[in-house]
């Protein structure tokens, strides 16, 4: 950051250009494709958990309907560092929309509107007559994580893509491609525990190889726990295991032990979640932790977020794995 | 408010033993030399401090603020034209972020030495989300002229495009014999009358927070002259391990009638149920006991833990405390 040459962050860097390129999510990155194909854009609801590829999707096919040149003219893009209180969406984007702007024929102009969830009720109210009185001209991207958040007669009027995780297989692909290109030093251990704190988000792996590469040259699983700073998983995958032979003093010993080292409650809580969804337990006692893991969850996130909740759950696993 | 001969104001030893220089904080050795060798090299990134309360994070970057703005070679101090500190008592909502913040960062100071400015956003956790998106750009727009340190407990509550542009420290909670020894340097300086287990007291209740080891201490110190652990306890309102020790041999002998002797000890005290389900628990996973009753004591505990929170009757929930106790005696 001290240099004075702007150095571009992998995320950008390697941002895909095209919906080809596009990691994952198949089936609604087809439907795009045959959108991009053909030319008939519906408005769009795109949504789905952060870091796999909703806005890249709706840039990429911004790209292919309107080619560079036009993209520029035809397309505003607002965000959440943007206000988008009620105010915009009555002058901004209804200037936008009225703009005439020269396409070829069949195409419209495209506004995104990025990470729309965070839309007041209001300006969504006000977003709805614009979106029927200019669809002849004008098409509305929206991206969001929580489709919910979108009042109902916006999604009525739009058709909803659904993007879901990334699988392991595709994170570990992708990052694998980046490091070679930027001659990182990838171990297999250091590409596993990658993938394991990013759960699916390209985004976050992106950023946990850069941050490790440039913290400590070594992309190894020990360097990336370090830096991404999350309790090591080996030592909650013991003691999820040592909880379902109903080993209590040792499950609890471990979590005191984690704890003391300063991580808060409930990012143990999380990392404690998906070693059982992930880790090797019979199917029976899997349900029974998760069942047990969401409702310690519950309490904590009520605000009894003390160490004795995780001792209470660890107690909780072990009786289940006694009673079988 | 002090009692006896000194007539001076009393300030809170918090403020008056806050480290002045780098050198002086006692803790994070491996982050304070990071720091140093940053600011030697002149790579000064954004940073992010987090972790625990007490840590000596506000500490850290004051500290560092001091060094970087303070006084050299007879020039005047800086700090105060070159430092923005803003914390949750501040509004911090989106428009202080577009007015307040960006006209600090947007002006350049060109004689100083350090060639930037220092924002510093503590309790930055309180931050709302459309603030932080749009600290985002700010950050990034105005580099050159300024760099940001935000400090705050829960890193999960900064979004990851602000994490990402900064470079974290987490703070751990102090090993024990650090708050050890800057306590006994504090009592030394105060001259005060202090008992080996009442400083043994003083560690326990503060937990790896330096923050609460003093103020415990100060306010201590300020009702009685002899120091000791019974005071110690008193004043912090936690039960004493003797205490909890008499608890849990009525708890694992007692019949029903526990629950009254339970409540009297606690209203004589004073202590609250929360806090002494807190020790209860301690001294519950050192039982020589088999696990399996270990793991329903746990839970049971959890779940009254979690009933006080929730305002139940501390009286009906100490019956549950006993209750859960006689059964599990009984799978012994």
């Amino acid at each position: 950051m001290a240099t004075t040459t702007k150095k571009l962050p992998w995320v950008e860097k390697y941002r895909p250009r095209l919906l080809k390129d596009v990691v994952g999510n198949e089936e609604a990155v087809s439907r795009l494709s045959v959108i991009a194909k053909s030319g008939v854009l519906p408005h769009m609801i795109l949504s789905g958990p952060p870091g796999v590829g909703k806005t890249t999707s709706v840039h990429c096919l911004a790209n292919e309907l309107l080619g560079k040149e036009l993209s520029k003219k035809a397309v505003l893009e607002l965000n959440a560092s943007d206000d988008r209180g009620i105010e915009v969406v009555r002058t901004s984007i209804k200037t936008f929309a009225q703009k005439k702007v020269t396409l070829p024929p069949n195409r419209q102009k495209i506004i995104i509107l990025d990470e729309a969830d965070s839309m007041t009720a209001a300006a969504q109210q006000a977003l709805r007559r614009t979106m029927e009185n200019f669809s002849g001209t004008t098409r509305f991207m929206l991206a969001c994580n929580q489709p919910d958040k979108i009042i109902e007669p916006i999604q009525s009027r739009c058709a909803i893509v659904r993007f879901t995780k990334l699988t392991d297989s595709q994170v570990k692909a992708r990052l694998v491609t980046v490091a070679a290109k930027e001659s990182v030093p990838l171990t297999q251990d250091g590409i596993d525990a990658l993938t394991f704190i990013a759960d699916g988000d390209m985004r976050q792996a992106m950023c946990g190889m850069e941050a490790t590469f440039a913290g400590k040259g070594d992309v190894t699983a020990d360097n990336v726990y370090q830096v991404c700073d999350t309790p090591s998983p080996e030592q909650v995958k013991q003691m999820v295991a040592m909880a379902s032979k109903g080993d209590f003093d040792g499950a609890s010993g471990i979590l005191m032990k984690l704890h003391g080292e300063g991580f808060a409650v409930t990012d143990l809580l999380s990392t404690v979640y998906r070693a059982v969804c992930y880790g090797e337990l019979p199917e029976g006692m899997r349900m029974n932790f998760m069942r047990v893991v969401a409702e310690t969850h519950l309490r904590v996130s009520q605000g009894s977020d003390t160490i004795l909740q995780l001792s209470g759950m660890v107690g909780a696993m072990c009786m289940a794995a006694h009673s079988g | 408010m002090a009692t006896g001969t000194e007539k001076k104001i009393q300030i809170p030893w918090v403020e008056k033993y806050r480290p002045a220089t780098l050198s002086d904080v006692v803790s994070h050795k491996s982050i304070t030399s990071t720091l140093t060798q940053l600011i030697a090299n002149q790579q000064m990134p954004h940073l992010m401090f987090y972790g625990p309360p007490g840590t000596g994070k506000t500490s850290t970057v004051v500290a560092m603020a001091r060094d970087l703005y303070g006084s050299k070679n007879g020039a005047p101090s800086n700090y105060s034209t070159m430092v923005l500190e803003l914390n949750a008592s501040d509004d911090r909502g989106i428009d202080t972020v577009r007015e307040q913040i960006r006209t600090f960062v947007s002006s350049r100071a060109i004689v100083h030495d350090p060639p930037y400015k220092l924002v510093i956003l503590d309790e930055a956790d309180s931050m709302t989300s459309t603030a932080q998106f749009a600290l985002r750009r700010v950050m990034e727009k105005y580099t050159s002229n300024a760099r940001f340190c935000l400090i705050c407990n829960y890193a999960g509550k900064i979004i990851p495009a602000i994490q990402s542009r900064c470079t974290k420290f987490r703070f751990k909670p102090l090993p024990s014999t650090v708050v050890r020894d800057r306590t006994l340097h504090v009592i030394e300086q105060e001259n005060l009358n202090v008992s080996e287990d009442a400083v043994a007291a003083l560690v326990r209740v503060a937990e790896g927070d330096m923050r609460k080891s003093l103020n415990t201490l100060q306010a201590t110190a300020m009702a009685t002259r002899d120091i000791t652990s019974t005071a110690v306890y008193e004043t912090s309102g936690l039960p004493s391990p003797e205490v909890v020790a008499e608890l849990v041999g009525c708890l694992m002998t007692g019949g029903v009638d526990a629950v009254q002797q339970i409540t009297s000890t606690m209203t004589m005290q004073g202590l609250a149920l929360s806090d002494v389900i807190q020790g209860i628990h301690e001294v519950v996973l050192n039982l020589a006991i088999d696990g399996t009753v270990k793991a329903v004591l746990c839970k049971d505990l959890a779940t009254i833990e979690d009933n006080v929170l929730h305002a139940c009757d501390e009286q009906l929930q100490v019956g549950g405390l006993v209750a859960a106790f006689i059964q599990a005696r009984a799978m012994l």
